[in-house]
């Protein structure tokens, strides 16, 4: 995950999904699917609410589903993942990756070998990427200070880095996140510095993890959506997709956020986003425990 | 002639490559010099000094461990999940050995293998730190736990300096320094004062010798990981406060940052050398490293290979150091 360093908020676009690959050989009905799901890593709230999306559908469409994946962020362990999933002959694999580059090749070696749809979000690095492009268009006065800063997807990481740029950029105004601990990690750091009112962080994350750092005022705002409908509209997307049909914009793939899509090229984009402050709360979908 | 020989020793070398490092990061980037600085890489040591005081023990000895970090996340979780849960008042110093005990059980397990069994330790602890790491997320769980324990979560906001800085924020030493500064001194005891400590680097020097001496090696092997699981859990515990949470996640996959960290301190793997000193010197040296390339502008993906290159030249120098004293 990257987090970058701006003055503002992220308001581009939240959510992208990107398909590569969906040659279909035989025509799958979709009560015999397979579906594997392959999030970054596992354990955490954000991937595990992929889960009932994923029965939900299951449920109404009948196949079987599971969850397989690495325990740390890791590019290299995910491409087993998919191998292993390949190997086994699943109808489908969702990913959502750690590196594009890295499952390039297994997704190539999944066309030849099965029916195969396969289904990914867009990486981190290009939220930054439009991240920045936004603020150069519409912020001139605002700068990036630092590189992408790495994390990991480790909330020490992101709370030691960021200890780091407060010290090395004084005049830090502000910080996004594009990993659900990137602003809880950062926030941890910046409130024990006691720069909450100079230093604002906002991000993508859920309240279960922020929610702390929201009522304290060290993060102002996180944006999320609900995974469980992302995955849902996976799945929807994948059915099409096995049965030879095509997804195209204004289509309705049955998921809040995904009643009428945009789709570009072999990218769909919904809009599940839901911006969070301390002041709404109960709108997050995840709170669970 | 004492100052002669002080100069001849690997720490006092060690020490010198920190202070050129230190010269040249300061060069690099002023900020470095901070009271702030200095505080966050103290801070930083805690974790890892903790452990590395274990590693270093089991290094003596002639043994390896691999499971530590599992053994500290078993700990951590197990200990954050209940208590969070069911007893979420308890004082901090119950939850701290509760988290110890729970270590120790652990590493006298490691014990049993490789002082009943003479399984070599490193395949042993290979294997019992999977076997741990996999007990947790089964049984304990595999969700990130954000309430835990109340006495963890102020420990975590426990600073023992705290002063104003030029830009309106604060610099903060955190206490747990204290708690790295009790674990060296009683490890230094132990391995210097103790009839213990002297066994260890017996059975670390010849385990034939060491039987011939008197000692009872399978004791001492069932001591040494014992210890090094409490103090793995330990710094577990202390984790789970310094990030606010309890992540099953967390940890395990970093081992060798504190395997190097020692190693760089001057004990050899093989056993029977080694003290204190160098490990902190070693754990200082690592951390400083690896909380300063942001602050250096090195870029991100830069960062791991710069950490692998220092873990290099620091083994190579001390390996170098011990050839040429030999050929003497």
């Amino acid at each position: 995950m990257k987090r970058k360093l701006l003055t503002v908020i992220m308001a581009a676009a939240m959510f992208t999904v990107l398909f590569t690959g969906c040659g279909s050989t035989k025509d799958p009905k979709a009560d015999d699917m397979t579906i594997v799901n392959i999030p970054k890593l596992l354990g955490t709230a954000w991937f595990d609410q992929m889960l009932p999306g994923l029965e939900k559908w299951v449920g109404e469409h009948g196949g079987t589903y599971y969850q397989s994946g690495p325990s740390t962020a890791d590019a290299a362990l995910q491409l087993q993942s998919v191998e292993d999933a390949i190997t086994e002959g699943v109808s489908a694999i969702h990913v959502v990756p750690n590196s594009t580059e890295t499952l390039e090749v297994a997704f190539k070696k999944a066309k030849d070998a099965v029916i195969l749809g396969s289904v990914q979000a867009q990486t981190h690095v290009e939220w930054a990427d439009a991240a920045v492009a936004y603020q150069e268009a519409n912020y001139p006065d605002m700068h990036l200070v630092a590189d992408y800063v790495e994390s990991g997807e480790d909330h020490d990481t992101a709370y030691n880095k960021t200890k780091e740029l407060i010290k090395t950029y004084p005049d830090l105004k502000g910080i996004i996140g594009c990993s659900v601990i990137d602003p809880a990690g950062a926030a941890l750091a910046v409130e024990e510095a006691g720069m909450e009112d100079t230093i604002s962080i906002v991000g993508t994350s859920i309240v279960d993890v922020a929610g702390n750092y929201l009522d304290t005022g060290a993060i102002d705002m996180i944006s999320l959506w609900d995974t469980e409908q992302t995955s849902y509209a996976m799945c929807e997307a994948t059915r099409i997709l096995a049965q030879g049909g095509e997804v195209k914009t204004g289509d309705n793939l049955g998921a809040e956020g995904y009643e009428s899509v945009t789709v570009d090229g072999h990218v769909i984009y919904g809009t599940a986003w839901i911006d969070i402050t301390k002041d709404n709360k109960d709108a997050d979908p995840y709170i669970t425990q | 002639m004492q100052i002669k020989k002080l100069l001849k020793t690997n720490e006092f070398f060690l020490f010198m490559v920190i202070v050129l490092f230190c010269v040249v990061f300061g060069f690099i980037n002023p900020a470095f010099f901070s009271l702030g600085n200095w505080f966050d890489i103290l801070k930083s040591m805690i974790e890892t000094g903790i452990l590395a005081m274990g590693v270093l023990v089991v290094l003596i000895s002639g043994g390896f461990d691999m499971s530590f970090m599992a053994v500290a996340v078993f700990a951590m979780h197990l200990i954050c999940l209940y208590f969070g849960k069911y007893v979420n008042d308890a004082p901090l110093w119950f939850l701290l050995l509760c988290g110890m005990a729970v270590g120790m059980i652990l590493g006298v397990c490691n014990s049993f293998f490789v002082a009943k069994c003479k399984l070599p330790p490193f395949i042993v602890t290979l294997g019992t730190s999977n076997i741990i790491s996999g007990l947790c997320l089964a049984f304990i769980g595999s969700k990130q736990v954000n309430n835990i324990p109340a006495a963890l979560i102020s420990f975590s906001r426990w600073n023992v300096i705290s002063v104003e800085n030029a830009a309106g924020g604060r610099a903060n030493l955190h206490g747990g320094i204290i708690i790295l500064a009790v674990a060296a001194v009683l490890t230094t005891i132990l391995l210097s004062k103790t009839m213990l400590g002297r066994s260890i680097y017996c059975l670390g020097g010849n385990p034939f010798s060491c039987i011939r001496v008197g000692f009872q090696n399978n004791k001492i092997i069932v001591f040494v990981y014992a210890f090094m699981g409490t103090l793995a859990g330990l710094s577990g515990l202390l984790h789970a406060s310094f990030q606010r949470m309890s992540n099953p996640y967390d940890m395990v996959g970093n081992e060798l940052n504190v395997i190097a960290a020692v190693v760089i301190g001057g004990p050899r793997v093989g056993g029977g050398y080694g003290n204190t000193v160098g490990t902190i010197l070693g754990v200082l040296l690592i951390t400083m490293v690896n909380n300063s390339l942001v602050m250096l502008r090195i870029p991100t993906f830069w960062q791991k290979a710069v950490v692998g290159l220092v873990i290099i030249l620091g083994t190579a120098i001390q390996i170098f150091r011990y050839r040429a004293s030999r050929g003497k």
